[in-house]
């Protein structure tokens, strides 16, 4: 019997990806970042089944996927609460679960958050680009999941003890500093929109969220000469509405960037579904701390 | 030079807000400084048009703290290793070319000054985005100038050379894009399995040439066997 574990995907889900830490070095050659939406997430999955913290994981988006395991193995679910059955039996996310071969693993849908990730102990054979497994749209496109999917896992483990990881329970507005349109764009104009509840539309995806509020932002500042543009960057689109970047943003842009979100609360944007409403501090983080 | 936070994790090193190859020089020797200096605790630089922007570690620095160190870097005198900064000539089959009667239409040109105008004159390479390996040139001469198309290609063929406003640029992939094909290069852009794995590099000069369908053919044929080196477009 072959030693390695075989996974392999009789649905494959709305958009599920093999994700890692993302592309860090290359984005003066326009490679966007990439990389597991949810960071915090992903790693405590990878920690609670064992693996080291660069091993792929699977990212699952608001819909799950169906998997079938050819070997018994250790597993766990992170980041969104999703409803999970092993074999048709409920299973806990946030904890390692010993599964038998030949299991089958389907999900429902999302009751909190956007994405999940499914951790799978062993060493993934995974093809990378650039050392990462993260798909790059037109360009390396190999770890989208479709239907049929086969990934072998090598050296897969079964280690009996219990481990539990809480997933901590974030829940407060979005911390923003000035971008470097915000003075040109009016400092108290930036504000004053960014204080309204902002909805996330349908079309938000890695690459951003796409927001709209009640009132629009009107400027004469359209368009920039292009320049770079970082996961967290809020662009004013010319309609008056704003997109946030996330991971996969393209590295360039040439729309006013009025802000940028702090650093430490990106990764909660992952959490973000269509439909949701996002607020903003009322003051950005400088203005809060009196720096 | 004005340096801004960007956030709280990078800062915009920004210059005259122009598209100019003199400011675009002024950017790349500092941009090739700050490259060398190989300082800890930075985690990307990208390069634009007018613009720098450094991603650090805030466990390193703090705003003023890099802030203080790249004014220091960009005293120095420039640093700027000639034999790394290369020309590259690159082949085009303008017999591909999509778009010559809308460009026509458009500059008044006929096609064999269009042609001529793209081929003879040295572009630099301003910046790298939009898809990974699509570096935009420039400056394309004035009476080349043309809009981008109204309804963008859903799939643009890897190779495509195309020009928009005055830049020039080749689509590293199968893409949708915007701009006017005016040839095609068997060239690739994008080597995966090289340690270096992409051609273009911000500040390189670059010059075209025109080859006819048949010398396509033949490089096509070269390059799909693995028989092509880049070191082959240097000058």
């Amino acid at each position: 019997m072959a030693k390695h574990l075989e996974i392999s995907f009789s649905k494959a889900g709305i958009y599920t990806s093999l994700q890692d830490q993302g592309r860090n070095a290359y984005q003066h050659f326009g490679v966007p970042n990439g990389g597991a939406m949810d960071i915090p997430a992903f790693n405590r999955a990878n920690a609670l089944v064992g693996n080291a913290a660069d091993e792929p994981a699977i990212e699952i988006t608001l819909t799950g996927p169906e998997i079938y395991f050819s070997k018994s193995c250790q597993i766990a679910i992170t980041g969104a609460e999703i409803k999970a059955y092993l074999n048709g039996l409920e299973i806990a996310n946030h904890t390692k679960h010993v599964i038998p071969a030949k299991s089958v693993l389907t999900f429902s849908n999302m009751t909190k958050g956007a994405r999940a990730y499914l951790a799978i102990n062993g060493t993934w054979n995974v093809e990378k680009w650039l050392g990462s497994v993260s798909p790059v749209k037109n360009i390396f496109e190999n770890h989208i999941i479709k239907k049929a999917r086969v990934i072998k896992i090598l050296h897969p483990t079964s280690n009996p003890l219990p481990l539990t990881l809480k997933s901590p329970i974030i829940n407060h507005k979005i911390r923003w500093l000035p971008g470097p349109e915000y003075d040109k764009v009016g400092a108290g104009k930036v504000n004053r929109f960014l204080k309204q509840g902002q909805k996330v539309m349908n079309d938000s995806n890695r690459m951003g969220l796409r927001l709209a509020c009640q009132e629009s932002l009107d400027t004469n500042v359209k368009e920039i000469i292009s320049s770079a543009v970082i996961p967290g960057t809020i662009q004013l689109l010319p309609n008056g509405q704003i997109v946030l970047l996330l991971k996969d943003a393209q590295t360039i842009g040439g729309y006013p960037r009025i802000a940028v979100v702090y650093s430490d609360d990106i990764d909660m944007l992952a959490q973000y579904k269509p439909g949701d409403y996002l607020y903003f501090e009322a003051k950005n983080w400088l203005d809060q701390r009196g720096v | 030079m004005e340096i801004k936070a960007f956030g709280d994790a990078a800062l915009l090193i920004e210059f005259k807000n122009e598209i100019s190859l003199e400011v675009h020089e002024t950017l790349i020797r500092l941009y090739v400084n700050l490259t060398n200096a190989s300082l800890d605790g930075i985690s990307y630089i990208i390069p634009a048009y007018n613009s720098i922007c450094v991603g650090y570690k805030k466990e390193h620095y703090s705003f003023s703290t890099l802030k203080n160190k790249i004014e220091l870097i960009s005293f120095r005198k420039p640093l700027l290793n000639q034999s790394k900064n290369k020309t590259l000539y690159i082949p085009v089959c303008y017999e591909l070319g999509a778009d010559f009667k809308e460009i026509c239409k458009e500059t008044e040109l006929r096609k064999e000054t269009i042609i001529s105008l793209h081929t003879q004159k040295y572009f630099t390479v301003f910046m790298q985005g939009f898809v990974p390996g699509f570096a935009y040139m420039g400056v394309l001469p004035e009476a080349l100038k043309c809009s981008r198309k109204t309804n963008p290609r859903t799939q643009v063929a890897k190779g495509s050379v195309a020009i928009a406003g005055v830049q020039t640029a080749i689509y590293p992939g199968n893409t949708p894009g915007g701009w006017q094909i005016i040839g095609r290069t068997p060239i690739p852009l994008l080597d995966s399995s090289a340690e270096d794995p992409f051609l273009f590099k911000t500040g390189w000069k670059v010059k075209f040439h025109a080859i006819n369908q048949d010398e396509f053919n033949v490089l096509d044929r070269k390059v799909l066997a693995g028989n092509f080196k880049w070191s082959e477009l240097y000058g």
